[in-house]
């Protein structure tokens, strides 16, 4: 099994954004543009500035009652002629799915962005029975064409330039080279058009449910979730289970704040309420609906106190937009459809600590995303959380500490921290050991061990000769 | 079928929330109100008494946040005018996909007004219309109004409502509109009346909560949209173009009278 | 108004004790200007923060205590480390959630600690020091002083009153430099990028100095530019305002 979540494929795979400068230079785009702009959107809102903490309170009250709401939710459906399928995993979604599609006789398929599809692997399944799924999301599209997963939970294919693109629709569409995006736009829109059209099967996801009215909703720009939900003749929408509200007066702030956090926008251009099909004397829209409400560890995250949190996010990226990390490293890195500070804080949970623990210690917990975050999701306390568990084990979730040595040394400091006089005695045979790794004057230039990481790149200052505490011992004191 | 696990799941769902939780008909009253708050009810009251002056000013912020959008809107006096403004666009567009000029419309009162079939006769362009006869074949005629909307290059709808602050205007589906008329031709036309302009998207929500609360059975209709300008991406280096896969260009013409 | 404070406890952070003793005989002399006398309990060591970061709480722990064990008793306690007063503040009760007695102990503390700056101009409201200083300077945000505890107008403040003192403004002064603690050694590619990334936009400015509150971020900025051999000095801005 090819492991996505390798230390040895984080690292390699964030090299080689690092060193990549056009992705580099695409995603300060992306943080540059979006960063700043969604902030101030924060503040322009009527509410004031408690409105990140008011939109929390919603969804915080919503996950709270989240069996009632699934419940209501599904009732509605079911009463509006849909179907709700409840997958505990990510292999029951998947087979209901691919249940329908052969009770349909579906060939083809369109779908509309869904990380959680992502998550559960739908495309390859569908695939494996051979129907052909169209990806229609203008990034998600380009991605699939050039057979690479997305790297921003957005914008797809930020990391490929005009010219990538151009090269790629010249290869797979036979349209001119021609790196201009309203070209290249428009040659997929045809290409599309036609997909849309002959489609047995619309795939979606759902931004936020409303239970009390019995709808899944969608956002968009671009009009091919609208198209994959009322063109072909049957609608399957996946839903994470956390993606629901109560009330219609919820979606006013968290739509509001949705569009905010992801592109800056006050709201996303396309906004649907989908309850069930149409009935059939409509003249248009899907004949059968499914909704498919996915749990996949999720339930594993609303029993956890320190982790609850983390199901209030709308999945907008706005994280994404300000991680100095994600900045570098970029999506691919993450190796899990949730990048940046969510992907650190949901992929462990989700697929396992100690197999994605690069993705939440690779983090420098600078704090940026919990201001970012339109819902004020505290995302470094949740990686410091996840970090405990990796460092001294935990039972609840199978993680078993990442290094007894480092253990060890920190158990060793801890001692050292407690017994003054062998801390000071420490630190005096420090300041005379780094003579060994350094020249007598000027910097250290090299490190031993692990702490050679450091020395690599950089300097490090040496310990004084004269600490402050010897120093303080020897002053005068004023009168 | 697979067999569907809603009680177990339910049940781990409740049980992940903890034995602290409480009765569960205390939290299902509490987690959806019966009446709406005092907040609402001074929204629906303003909604209500609104004069034209007031609304005139909401078309004023409509025009203003429609601008950025790529979004136009155009007041007019009477559904004649709106049907002059639709006649002139007719003429200096270009179908999208093929030479053949036509229209789709949905069949609604406002839309029936505007006379377009007689209007645009001179052009000689074909107005279909998603009407639906309910004792004919349904699936025929589905799939002839698929291909008209397919064949026609302009889309007109009525709406609901229409929000100012976000350029929004929103559509449930009633009978004999059809979903696609605003999303295949490559021009959308939204005809509204100068009462259906709200503020903003709270007023919005406030409204549509009350009728959904006061409409026996699905009040929001099986599919709502909120359309707020013409189709765009920016998944291509961060460019904005307009026209991804919805409608190129948009147009909300505005009834006075 | 000045609050009359006769004396205040330092706590130096392990870094600036061991690597850049000046910064903190520079917090002395200047306190020792203000009229106010300074205390420095011996017994001082880690607040714990290194351990917490890396998830190792229970040995975070034992230093927590041995740290509250030695400052409790403190009228005020001062800091030139706004990650250490936010290890104090904000995670001492995270630390001791579980334990009452040490949790009110830990609040006792949390509640009279400051960072050097936050100290100057919020508690004393003293924007001039009658430091003297001459260059360009531009000042690095670091994220736990900036975001944790809201400290970023106090220190431009200070430097903005520094007699010869230039003071512009970097692009994204606030944008995290790489340091993280271990994050540094255990991911240093990622770290590099993003002191590059810091270092450019310190060049960007033209400034002969820059300036930060927190050593860790010192350390990495000068690490870099030191090995790049760019001329610009780093410094503590306690050494920027000492007399």
């Amino acid at each position: 099994m090819d492991d996505p979540f390798t230390t040895e494929k984080y690292t390699a795979k964030s090299r080689q954004a690092i060193s990549d400068k056009r992705l580099q230079g695409a995603l300060a785009g992306v943080q540059g543009r979006l960063g700043p702009a969604t902030q101030k959107m924060y503040t322009s809102q009527p509410e004031g500035a408690g409105i990140r903490q008011q939109a929390h309170e919603i969804r915080q009250r919503c996950i709270e009652n989240l069996d009632i709401l699934l419940e209501t939710l599904a009732d509605k459906v079911a009463e509006n002629g849909g179907q709700v399928f409840f997958a505990r995993n990510a292999a029951e979604a998947v087979s209901y799915c691919l249940a329908v599609a052969k009770k349909h006789g579906v060939r083809t398929v369109v779908k509309g962005k869904s990380m959680v599809t992502e998550e559960v692997g739908l495309n390859q399944a569908l695939q494996g029975e051979g129907i052909d799924v169209a990806e229609t999301d203008l990034g998600e599209y380009i991605i699939q064409l050039a057979g690479e997963k997305p790297s921003h939970i957005i914008a797809p294919a930020i990391h490929k330039t005009k010219e990538q693109v151009a090269q790629l629709f010249a290869e797979k569409l036979g349209i001119d080279y021609t790196p201009d995006p309203g070209v290249l736009t428009q040659a997929a829109r045809a290409a599309l058009r036609e997909k849309f059209l002959a489609a047995d099967m619309g795939i979606t996801g759902c931004n936020l449910a409303c239970a009390q009215t019995g709808h899944i909703t969608t956002v968009s720009n671009e009009g091919n979730i609208r198209m994959s939900s009322t063109l072909p003749r049957v609608h399957v929408a996946f839903m994470g289970m956390e993606r629901v509200v109560a009330t219609l007066k919820d979606h006013d702030i968290l739509f509001r704040l949705l569009s905010s956090g992801a592109a800056a926008q006050k709201l996303g251009g396309y906004v649907s309420y989908v309850g069930g099909p149409g009935p059939a004397d409509y003249p248009d829209g899907a004949e059968a609906f499914h909704l498919i409400i996915i749990d996949n560890g999720r339930s594993r995250m609303l029993a956890d106190p320190a982790f609850r949190e983390m199901l209030c996010c709308i999945r907008c990226s706005a994280c994404l937009n300000v991680c100095p990390v994600y900045g570098k490293i970029g999506g691919h890195a993450y190796g899990s459809p949730y990048s940046g500070p969510v992907g650190a804080v949901v992929t462990p949970l989700l697929a396992g600590l100690n197999r994605a623990q690069d993705l939440c210690f690779g983090e420098t917990l600078c704090g940026a995303c919990k201001q970012a975050c339109p819902v004020d999701i505290d995302l470094p306390r949740m990686l410091w959380e996840l970090r405990f568990r990796l460092a001294e084990g935990d039972e609840t979730w199978g993680a078993a500490p990442v290094s007894r040595p480092e253990k060890y040394a920190m158990d060793a400091f801890a001692w050292l921290t407690c017994h003054p006089a062998a801390y000071r005695a420490a630190l005096f045979s420090a300041s005379r050991m780094q003579t060994l790794v350094g020249a007598k004057e000027g910097p250290i230039r090299q490190l031993p061990g692990p702490l050679a990481g450091w020395t690599r790149s950089r300097n490090l200052r040496k310990i004084s000769s004269r600490p402050f505490r010897s120093q303080w011992k020897s002053r005068k004191q004023p009168d | 079928m697979t067999q569907n696990h809603r009680a177990s799941f339910i049940n781990r769902v409740r049980q992940s929330l903890g034995p602290d939780i409480g009765p569960a008909d205390v939290r299902q009253a509490r987690i959806f109100p019966q009446t709406s708050d005092a907040v609402t009810q001074n929204l629906l009251q303003t909604v209500q008494s609104r004069t034209t002056q007031e609304r005139e000013t909401l078309l004023t912020v409509l025009m203003d946040q429609a601008l950025p959008l790529n979004l136009h809107v155009t007041p007019v006096a009477d559904p004649a005018e709106a049907a002059q403004q639709i006649a002139a666009l007719v003429r200096q567009k270009n179908p999208e996909w093929g030479e053949k000029k036509a229209l789709i419309r949905w069949s609604h009162p406002l839309l029936d007004a505007l006379e377009l079939e007689s209007v645009l006769a001179d052009q000689h362009i074909p107005v279909h219309i998603t009407a639906m006869d309910p004792h004919a074949d349904l699936q025929k005629q589905r799939q002839v109004i698929r291909e008209k909307t397919i064949d026609s290059f302009m889309g007109i709808t009525a709406a609901d409502y229409c929000v100012a602050d976000t350029a929004t205007i929103v559509m449930k589906t009633y009978p004999h509109q059809g979903r696609a008329v605003s999303l295949l031709p490559a021009v959308h036309v939204a005809v509204i009346t100068l009462d259906q302009i709200l503020t903003n998207l709270t007023e919005l929500y406030a409204v549509l909560d009350d009728y959904e609360k006061n409409t026996p059975k699905n009040g929001l209709t099986h599919h709502m949209v909120f359309i707020s300008g013409p189709s765009k991406t920016a998944d291509i280096e961060l460019t904005m173009v307009h026209g991804a896969h919805g409608p190129k260009e948009m147009h909300i013409f505005v009834v006075r009278a | 108004m000045m609050p009359v404070f006769s004396k205040v406890t330092l706590f130096v952070q392990c870094m600036v004790d061991a690597m850049a003793p000046d910064a903190a005989m520079g917090m002395v002399r200047l306190f020792d200007r203000l009229g106010i006398g300074t205390g420095f309990p011996e017994d001082q060591t880690c607040c714990g923060q290194p351990a917490f970061n890396a998830g190792y709480r229970t040995a975070s722990r034992k230093s927590a205590m041995h740290f509250i064990q030695v400052f409790e008793n403190a009228e005020c306690i001062v800091c030139p480390s706004g990650s250490c007063v936010a290890m104090v503040r904000h995670h001492y009760p995270e630390l001791f959630a579980g334990d009452l007695h040490w949790l009110e102990r830990a609040e006792k503390v949390g509640g009279k600690i400051f960072e050097l700056t936050e100290f100057l101009v919020d508690v004393l409201h003293i924007s001039d020091v009658g430091a003297a200083y001459q260059g360009i300077v531009t000042y690095h945000d670091s994220c736990h002083l900036l975001r944790t505890l809201g400290v970023g107008p106090q220190p431009r403040e200070l430097l903005s009153h520094v007699r010869g003192l230039t003071l512009v403004e970097m692009v994204q002064s606030d944008r995290c430099c790489g340091f993280g603690g271990s994050f540094s050694i255990k991911y240093p590619a990622i770290s590099t990028a993003l002191v590059a990334d810091k270092i450019d936009r310190i060049l960007e400015t033209g400034a002969d100095t820059v300036v930060g509150c927190d050593m860790g971020c010192l350390l990495n900025i000068e690490g870099y530019l030191t090995r790049m051999g760019h001329p610009v000095k780093v410094k503590h801005i306690a050494e920027v305002l000492a007399p």
